[in-house]
């Protein structure tokens, strides 16, 4: 991790200090009236403009621990980096409209750098992203909720965190249980930002619920106050028995630091389980740690799979085939860690265990995945890695969301921006899945996505348990290379990707912006 | 904003010494979290990482001796995916001879005493 380290520090300062390009002349002189004068189409290098604020900073920037090195300067000048940063780093530069800078506020004026089918767009306050927050911790009741948006809402519970006010003995939310009421009020007459003040409040707010459970049918009342809560992002880890040896299991739903202990306890568990099979649920994980996925990828493709191989590699706007625009260091790929790399409490460089599975019917090693419209980014990753190391991965559970882009967050003047600069490819050179990964029933679909069934979630089981209609659907494909019956059709799955249909689906609630792949420049 | 670094920085400065310590670490676990207490780690924590909004639990050093610090608030940057995010932060409770708590930076080696803060040996 101290070379990952070492390969990012003053990559900031790079930036600040770096011409990096980008317009297609770059002769203008400061003073001269042009300047600041938009022409369509020509643009000065982003270093012209960056750190001139309508209202520059003082003190020390949290991150370089350095003044911060604002200078007076012009809302049009604000707009003009943004302008020159998008025309040279961003992926779909060539898909902007070029419009006047001085036209627009910043805000509106970023909104307009994006191309039309870019959902991955957004800002935030700059103190609010260099904000620390400890490992695994956030405000809440400790219930993870389904969201189900059609003619009517529908929420429901899809897990809960041990020891939280959601699993306190007076409260006892399970899987499966639907809130029928909050503050008495029914669902359906909550207004959007009631409900997100209820459902994801602040710490220390108390809220009522009337709940139906799901084991019972009964109505119960219910009061919860939030606090912070501690992340246990591997949950239910498992053998379970079969005729043909046994299945290792475990749910895995955060890539926080914390999951590198989480992840390497419960692979060295099922590892001396002598486990043959495995299903790895990440239905509900959204990403997060880049190396935690090279991890586990490589815990799952063992060693002999990834030698000579590479984890990921980044392909940047035709601009920059062969360097990073941010960095200026060569684009190389990722090579995999086959060690721990200081995330979590483990010890650096503890060798990774890893583990010894079954070949499926391609010949090659065996893994089952559970997946769900919330699978996102770095579990993607996790899936695209290993069908470029010909692992055989078999996709149990309904299309992922669909996120292989990623930014280097862009701070000017106190707001950081994020903006698309890259996607991430594999080790066959495979990285469009925009549309995100479906399993395919057929080997002469699509090769760069997986074999595997459409299957809904399953609210009536617990996660982990052997009925999950998804869990049912792995063991049963293990045994038949078939899907069970219960599949949803292909049909079906033509109108989940429309985009009125999706919110038929049921979600896990967050706002969009909260899956993307971002490299966090270090000081 | 500069004022509130100083005034963080300041506090950790008063509030504790930065030492360098030469004998192994004894990892030790608070018994006496308070918000009193609460506040006293954070503004360590605070100065620790250069003045930024700092969020931790109320369990935080009572469970493991082990501080982990991400950058962004979990709360809401949650699901964030990033490949290559700078490594978090590593924040270590530490106990002397005489029952002193401690914090130590793991990176910088950096401690800071802990003057409201009772602690035990972590088993």
């Amino acid at each position: 991790m101290t070379a990952l380290t070492n390969i990012y520090k003053g990559i900031l300062l790079t930036l600040i200090l770096s011409n990096c390009g980008g317009g297609s002349d770059t002769t203008i002189p400061v003073n001269s009236p042009l300047f600041n004068q938009w022409q369509k189409g020509t643009f000065l290098p982003e270093s012209n403009f960056i750190n001139k604020c309508v209202i520059p900073r003082n003190g020390k920037n949290p991150v370089t621990n350095s003044n911060f090195l604002d200078t007076q300067g012009e809302r049009t000048d604000e707009n003009n980096f943004l302008r020159s940063f998008s025309n040279n780093t961003y992926l779909w530069y060539d898909e902007i409209n070029d419009q006047d800078p001085g036209n627009f506020g910043t805000q509106e004026y970023f909104n307009l750098l994006k191309a039309p089918h870019d959902r991955f767009h957004f800002t935030m306050d700059s103190d609010e992203w260099y904000q620390l927050s400890q490992s695994g911790i956030s405000a809440g009741y400790g219930a993870e909720w389904l969201i189900k948006s059609a003619a009517t809402t529908q929420i429901f519970v899809a897990f809960t965190e041990p020891k939280s006010p959601a699993t306190s003995s007076s409260v006892n939310l399970q899987r499966g249980d639907e809130i029928i009421k909050i503050d008495d009020i029914n669902l359906n007459e909550l207004s959007s930002n009631q409900l997100n003040t209820a459902l994801y409040p602040n710490i220390n707010q108390t809220h009522t619920f009337v709940i139906k459970k799901k084991s019972t049918g009964d109505i119960k009342t219910i009061v919860m106050t939030s606090t912070n809560i501690t992340k246990t992002p591997i949950q239910k880890v498992k053998t379970i028995a079969t005729d043909t040896g046994k299945v290792g299991y475990f749910l895995f739903n955060d890539h926080i630091a914390t999951a590198e202990k989480g992840l390497f306890d419960a692979i060295t568990y099922l590892k001396s389980a002598e486990i043959n099979d495995l299903i790895l649920d990440l239905r509900y994980n959204g990403g997060g740690y880049l190396a935690i996925a090279n991890q586990l990828s490589y815990m799952i493709a063992g060693p002999t799979a990834a030698a000579g191989k590479i984890f990921e590699r980044m392909q940047f706007n035709d601009k920059h085939p062969a360097t990073n625009p941010i960095t200026g260091a060569a684009i190389n790929g990722i090579p995999f860690y086959s060690t721990t790399i200081g995330l979590s409490s483990m010890i650096n460089n503890t060798p990774l265990p890893s583990l010894k599975l079954n070949n499926g019917i391609s010949g090659n090693n065996r893994v089952f995945i559970i997946t769900g419209n919330d699978t996102c980014s770095a579990s993607e990753s996790i899936i695209n890695t290993l069908i470029g190391l010909n692992i055989e991965v078999i996709q149990i559970g309904s299309k992922t969301c669909g996120k292989p882009y990623g930014f280097y967050p862009a701070d000017n003047c106190g707001t950081t921006y994020f903006t698309v600069q890259f996607k991430g490819i594999n080790n066959k050179g495979f990285g469009d899945y925009a549309d995100g990964f479906t399993p395919r029933t057929t080997a002469n679909e699509n090769a760069n996505m997986a074999m595997g069934c459409l299957i809904d979630d399953d609210l009536e089981y617990e996660l982990g348990d052997e009925n999950e209609k998804r869990i049912a659907a792995a063991l049963y494909y293990r045994n038949s290379n078939n899907c069970p019956s219960v599949v949803i059709s292909r049909s079906n799955l033509m109108q989940i990707q429309s985009t009125d249909s999706i919110k038929s689906e049921m979600r896990i609630m967050k706002p969009f912006w909260l899956n993307n792949k971002i490299i966090q420049r270090e000081n | 904003m500069k004022s509130i670094v100083i005034n963080v920085i300041t506090i950790g400065l008063l509030s504790g010494c930065f030492l360098l310590r030469d004998k192994p670490d004894t990892y030790a676990l608070l018994t006496n979290m308070t918000p009193e207490v609460k506040l006293e780690i954070e503004q360590i924590i605070r100065a620790a990482s250069g003045g930024q909004k700092i969020i931790i639990s109320e369990t935080a050093f009572t469970m493991d001796s082990l501080l982990i610090m991400e950058r962004n608030s979990l709360s809401k940057m949650k699901h964030t995916n990033d490949r290559t995010k700078k490594s978090p932060n590593h924040y270590r409770l530490i106990i002397s001879d005489n029952g002193q708590c401690f914090i130590s930076d793991e990176s910088t080696k950096l401690q800071w005493f802990l003057f409201k803060s009772h602690c035990k040996i972590e088993l």
